[in-house]
């Protein structure tokens, strides 16, 4: 990785680090815990980048706040991307989370939706607590943004999950993006970024510039997180092919296909999209990839995730450009191309 | 069409907008789909573009109109007028090349002292075309384009250093021409020119990093340009301080590296709202922010723009307001996608040039125009979407027998408007000695009420009056609905004097040995002066006949809008001849004692010192309708849109509108004239109007 | 009562600002010939801004009770930011002929060259950020960017051999038309006067076909930054395209 990248992981891991910590505090297991905070516990000890947080954290230190202005704004959010999980596991009947089954597959659906819940209700708990810091009044405008990030990323969900329902296949890379910055964007990059700058005391500004600074940077990590859901298992089993296609996910590459596939090779790529993931075969799968390499989906994907981070950075300079020089400025501004540059 | 399954429009008030709407409305394609009636307040038809014939013919404006070469509707709109009249070839002003002449050099004036002004004139060199040709392929107004034609004029004003030691006193600004290679070149094997190849280097070498796309080098591209700006002025700053013409040449590098800064840093060519993401930021603080000396931001050059639009909140010459985005747009226009002429002039009155060709066409196309008809109030609808109901008008004054109102008279064979109402068509008595008041909203006689009602006596409103009239005549609306409150409250107008002088001699005479010029950045408070002597073989003089002509006009502090502004402005102008024209007319006298009686009256006149000057012509523009639309920062997205169709029954049009172009000038009234005909009828396309979708 | 005539609806009630008139002819749902980095890019900024606009709409609603925008305004968006980026390169490309000629720029512009000439670093591989070929001295790189936008001439193939303790950045720009001329480079300066300038730069001209060659040695005292330079065509003394090199790292002490 470049030199100058390397500041991404460092910093990941040291407010990674004291996330966890924070965390552990609101995760302290009590009854009952088999059927609830023994499983609370399980994604989150899974591990993960603490992406999320980390960036919060980062912009509250690049605007000149202590650290303890956005924990529990950092923690609420890695509860509720969490709970987020859970959820997206139930509704994609996913099996595999981080190389483990997931909680859906491990104890059933019910217990699983139950434990999504009590996530998001514990991250309501550490909102509340912040108020000791931050004072009534900014607590509540953290609070509200709160609300603002899981609405939007809750209808980004119900866009993504309908057009799988209903099988749309007229869907252009316009949907696909505005699903991206509510699916994605808001609570990976926006919402981060915007919590960070009002309680770095920025609540003065217009926090315009972070849904652009965010958009750009979620819709870079979320085309190349599902690039490498659809390149990366393909390099480590040989044979073993995307979760995504498997699941029918509307990702990028497979708006490209439907648009650049014509007749029958695009009613075919239709009809294997409508199936149910149980009648996917393998066969199909691998049909499905081959037309994306024929018609240069993934470099076209590639190319799109690269003139996001391109903007992400350009407005990176617009809006943290008249900050002091930082540890965590420079994280930043370096997470666009870190983004592209993680395998 | 049977008459009954014709439209009818009401077209409220008669300039250039109003005038712009009747026209599309109304052309033959449309196979007379619409009847279009005109209420006019007063005698004639113009608005702030009307113009009179006084005593002798002499030619009495408003103020001082030029066009200018990027004026595409508006000459689009003359030369359909002029082909559409068909006057003959004897006939004066027969077309519309007759009707406008190229004026290719213009004025700054610097101040080099105190009480000390330098001028400079320039010649802007003609373009390729005809302002109203149709456009060639392809839209050529992006941001991209703008940038790329800022750098060569960059290049072209370090070629004119190179050269300007000899010609001290004039320089061409080769602000359309592409650098000569040959200089460049040459340039570049000159040692002692490094820096200045540096420079070009500089510019070049942005290009070559930019072609990846990367934000990256952006940043790079902001570093070259401080550098240029940075060793220009170090190649420059030994001889800036007495060399003034090198000073000058200095600032407009130092603005124009400014604005490509400021392009580039705000991203502009990006930006979905072109100029507009600037409107907020006040053209000189913006232009700060981006790197400019406070000296060029007060240069001849900068208040000459400022000048021409007028822009000085409340007429405070000490408060300077523009807002940055339109202020770019506008300039961008004027000097880069000029064609033929940067200014023309007119070649008679602008009410003769302008207004007597279209009322002709219009009365041939069957517009009914319906003088002393002042509107009073817009009335809404209460019943079903929101509409207008009525419009309550008072009508000043009958005619004798009925019958419409012949407004024009003849001077040396062209149609033209008086300065006075022809009183003998007129039913009443009382009017002979107030019949000024006729263009008074707030003193002018009443003969009757009239009320015009929805679908009885029209279908749609196209409103055309000036924003000053707005919050009288349309109370209900300002009450009824935010948007347009904030549109009056946000959208600032400003009053405005002016004067003309007859002169017994030759501009050479009152030591002015530059030729025919429009020169801005002048002392207030008169800051702009043209050399109208052109006008007099229109006008009607017996012998001996005056020389030359000179017009001058400014904004109106808002401190002198008063009763008596009239008066005001006498003084203002007496003051100014005496104490400051000097600097421009170095024969006119030292200062307290200007030549009076070399001053030409239209007749005999006895009046000698300095009631001579109650001879010549000058006015205070503070009627609501008189008064001038300004740009200020941040008022954009308040402005309404002809398009809007919140009142299902009702467009808007004028330079106050959110028409495209946010200034006053004829331009952006024709356009708004053209939007607000397109809101009725779908035509003109948007596409077609010219300027409309510019960034 | 008659029924009142109503004004049609309009469909639009604002300037469509885009500066990139040309495509608009082109679909609007489609990719037209906008490259995808310009289109997605241009769409990402219009969902995004969009957004922001309707949230300043329903704040101002909530305050007058004005309705708000309706749905049309997506459609009125759709076609605007398309080509935001590609008009980006069309300048670069524009900038990169102010020395040269008007009419070249000219046609240029009614072509569609700009835009395939920009995505040919992509092609070439070159990294995105770079914007050129990176060479890691003192192993020599080559590459093909190229600078011009003339559809019907074929890229100029430019090899860069850099010498130097220190990584750098090379970028090399030429016109087509100077693929066989007699090709001098002017020493490439920092923009800070006092920093020494890299005199080492030699250009060999194609050999049967072959590419142009740029050889640049970077000496081990020169501070980090860019350095720019001009190519000039000797028999004609223009310009004919830049080159740039940025350095990375710490000088060497001259002890």
């Amino acid at each position: 990785m470049n030199e100058e990248l390397q500041i991404v992981p460092a910093v990941l891991e040291e407010y990674g680090a004291v996330t966890r910590k924070a965390l552990r505090e609101y995760l302290t297991p009590k009854a009952p815990r088999r059927y609830l905070y023994d499983l609370i516990n399980d994604y989150p000890s899974r591990g993960g980048r603490m992406l999320r947080p980390s960036l919060c954290l980062a912009t509250a230190r690049a605007y000149g706040a202590p650290l303890a202005y956005a924990i529990h704004a950092a923690v609420a959010l890695e509860l509720i991307h969490n709970a987020f999980l859970v959820h997206d596991d139930v509704e994609d009947e996913s099996l595999e989370r981080r190389g483990r089954p997931t909680l859906p597959a491990m104890h059933g659906v019910a217990l699983s939706v139950n434990v999504g819940d009590a996530l998001a209700v514990t991250a309501l708990r550490a909102l509340l607590d912040s108020r000791g810091v931050l004072g009534h009044r900014l607590a509540g405008r953290v609070v509200e943004e709160t609300e603002r990030m899981m609405r939007e990323s809750i209808e980004g969900q119900a866009m993504d999950l309908g057009w799988r329902q209903d099988n749309l296949t007229g869907l252009d890379e316009r949907d696909y993006l505005d699903m991206v910055f509510r699916k994605t964007c808001w609570y990976t990059t926006i919402y981060p970024s915007r919590v960070g700058a009002l309680v770095g005391g920025r609540d003065s500004e217009t926090l315009d510039g972070f849904v652009r600074y965010g958009f750009f940077l979620g819709a870079a990590f979320q085309i190349q997180d599902d690039l490498l859901n659809l390149l990366g298992d393909h390099d480590a089993y040989g044979k073993e092919l995307s979760g995504d296609l498997w699941e029918g996910k509307r990702t990028l590459m497979v708006i490209e296909l439907l648009r650049a596939s014509e007749g029958e090779e695009r009613q075919r790529v239709a009809a294997i999209l409508a199936r149910p993931r149980s009648a996917r075969s393998r066969q199909d799968v691998a049909w499905l990839r081959r037309c994306m390499d024929e018609h240069g989906c993934i470099e076209y994907a590639r190319s799109v995730a690269h003139a996001m981070a391109g903007a992400a950075i350009h407005e990176a300079s617009k809006i943290y450009g008249g900050l002091a020089p930082s540890r965590d400025k420079e994280f930043l501004e370096a997470l666009p191309r870190w983004v592209l540059a993680r395998a | 069409m049977s008459a009954h399954d014709r439209i009818k429009v009401a077209v409220i008030g008669g300039g250039c907008a109003a005038m712009s709407a009747a026209f599309e409305l109304t052309r033959p394609e449309l196979g007379g789909r619409f009847e279009v009636t005109v209420y006019q307040m007063g005698w004639r038809l113009g608005g702030k573009g009307a113009s009179g014939r006084g005593p002798s013919g002499r030619i009495e404006e408003h103020g001082l109109h030029i066009w200018m070469g990027w004026y595409e509707n508006a000459f689009r709109l003359m030369r359909d007028a002029y082909g559409e009249l068909g006057r003959a070839p004897s006939q004066p002003l027969a077309t519309w090349q007759d009707a406008f002449s190229p004026m290719e050099r213009l004025g700054v004036v610097d101040r080099v002292g105190d009480d000390q002004w330098a001028i400079w004139t320039a010649v802007l060199p003609p373009m390729d075309g005809q302002p109203g040709d149709p456009l060639p392929e392809g839209q050529p107004w992006s941001v991209a384009h703008y940038i790329t034609r800022s750098v060569q004029l960059l290049v072209a004003l370090f070629q004119t250093l190179q050269d300007s030691d000899s010609s001290p006193n004039t320089a061409s600004i080769t602000a359309a021409q592409p650098a000569s290679t040959d200089t460049l070149s040459r340039m570049l094997r000159y040692g002692e020119l490094a820096t200045l190849a540096g420079m070009i280097q500089g510019i070049s070498v942005i290009g070559g990093l930019m072609q990846a796309s990367s934000p990256v080098p952006q940043t790079l591209a902001l570093e070259f340009l401080d550098a240029i700006a940075a060793n220009a002025r170090q190649l420059l700053e030994a001889r800036l301080a007495d060399d003034i013409m090198l000073r000058r040449i200095w600032q407009i590098i130092d603005v124009t590296v400014a604005t490509l800064r400021g392009m580039l840093r705000f991203n502009l060519a990006a930006d979905p709202r072109g100029f507009d993401a600037i409107d907020d930021y006040e053209c000189r603080q913006w232009l700060r922010m981006n790197g400019a000396s406070d000296s060029s931001l007060d240069s001849g050059y900068i208040r000459a723009l400022y000048d021409l639009a007028f822009c000085y909140e409340d007429g405070d010459p000490q408060r300077p307001s523009m807002s940055a985005g339109q202020a770019l747009r506008g300039t961008l226009r004027m000097f880069f996608t000029y064609r033929g002429a940067f200014f023309w002039r007119m070649n008679a009155g602008m009410g003769d040039v302008v207004f007597a060709p279209l009322y002709e066409v219009l009365i041939r196309r069957g517009v009914r125009f319906e003088f002393f008809h002042v509107l009073r109030n817009v009335r809404l609808g209460s019943d079903g979407s929101p509409h207008v109901e009525a419009l309550e008008l008072d009508v000043q004054a009958r005619t004798r027998d009925g019958s419409a109102y012949r407004p024009l008279v003849d001077v040396q064979g062209l149609p033209c408007w008086p300065s006075r109402p022809d009183l003998s068509q007129l039913d009443g008595d009382g009017l002979g000695e107030h019949w000024e008041q006729l263009e008074s909203w707030s003193a002018t006689p009443v003969a009757a009420r009239k009320e015009l009602r929805v679908s009885r006596d029209f279908d749609f409103v196209v409103l055309g009056v000036g924003l000053g009239a707005i919050p009288q005549v349309c109370s209900e609306l300002l009450a009824a609905d935010p948007k347009w409150k904030a549109m009056t409250q946000n959208v600032k107008t400003v009053a405005t004097q002016a004067f003309q002088l007859w002169l017994a001699d030759d501009m050479r005479a009152w030591g002015w040995t530059g030729g025919p010029v429009a020169l801005s950045g002048f002392v207030e408070p008169f800051d702009t002066w043209a050399d109208m002597s052109h006008l007099l073989p229109r006008e009607a003089w017996a012998e001996p006949a005056p020389q030359s002509i000179a017009y001058f006009c400014n904004v109106l502090s808002e401190r002198q809008v008063r009763e008596n502004s009239h008066d005001i402005v006498r003084t203002n102008a007496v003051q100014f001849l005496e104490q400051s024209i000097r600097h421009l007319w170095p024969q006119a006298g030292p200062a307290g004692q200007f030549p009076w009686q070399r001053l030409a009256p239209p007749g005999p006149s006895g009046a000698t010192g300095r009631s001579r000057f109650d001879t010549q012509f000058w006015r205070a523009n503070t009627e609501p309708t008189d008064r001038y639309v300004l740009s200020v920062p941040g008022s954009s997205r308040f402005r309404i849109s002809p398009l809007d169709r919140t009142y299902d029954n009702l467009t808007i049009a004028g330079d106050w509108t959110a028409c495209g172009f946010h200034a006053g000038c004829v331009e952006a009234a024709v356009m708004s004239g053209r939007v607000a005909a397109h809101a009725l009828c779908g035509l003109p396309r948007l596409e077609d109007i010219i300027g409309f979708d510019h960034p | 009562m008659t029924e009142r005539i109503q004004r049609p609806r309009p469909q639009r009630t604002r300037p469509d600002r885009n500066p990139a008139e040309m495509l608009r002819a082109g679909s609007p749902g489609g990719r037209g010939n906008a490259d995808p980095v310009s289109r997605s890019v241009g769409l990402g900024y219009q969902i995004v801004e969009q957004y922001l606009e309707q949230g300043r709409a329903f704040a101002a609603g909530a305050a007058t009770g004005a309705p708000l925008p309706g749905a049309n305004m997506m459609a009125d968006l759709t076609s605007r930011m398309i080509r935001t980026t590609a008009d980006l390169f069309e300048v670069w490309f524009q900038m990169m002929d102010v020395s040269g000629s008007a009419r070249a720029m000219q046609n240029e512009r009614n072509g569609t060259a700009p835009y395939a000439a920009a995505a040919a670093p992509q092609a070439a591989g070159a990294a995105p950020y770079a914007g050129g070929v990176s060479a890691a001295a003192p192993s020599p790189a080559s590459a093909a960017p190229t600078g011009t936008g003339v559809p019907s001439v074929a890229s100029t193939a430019v090899a860069v051999q850099v010498t130097s303790s220190r990584p750098a950045t090379v970028l090399v720009d030429l016109r087509p038309v100077a693929a066989g001329a007699g090709l001098v480079a002017h020493a490439l300066r920092n923009t800070d006067e006092r920093i020494p300038r890299i005199t080492d730069v030699a250009i060999a001209p194609s050999v049967d076909g072959g590419p142009v060659t740029v050889r640049i040695a970077l000496a081990a005292e020169l501070p980090p930054g860019v350095y720019n330079g001009m190519v000039i065509d000797e028999a004609t003394s223009l310009p004919v395209g830049t080159i740039s090199v940025r350095l990375e790292g710490e000088a060497a002490s001259p002890a």
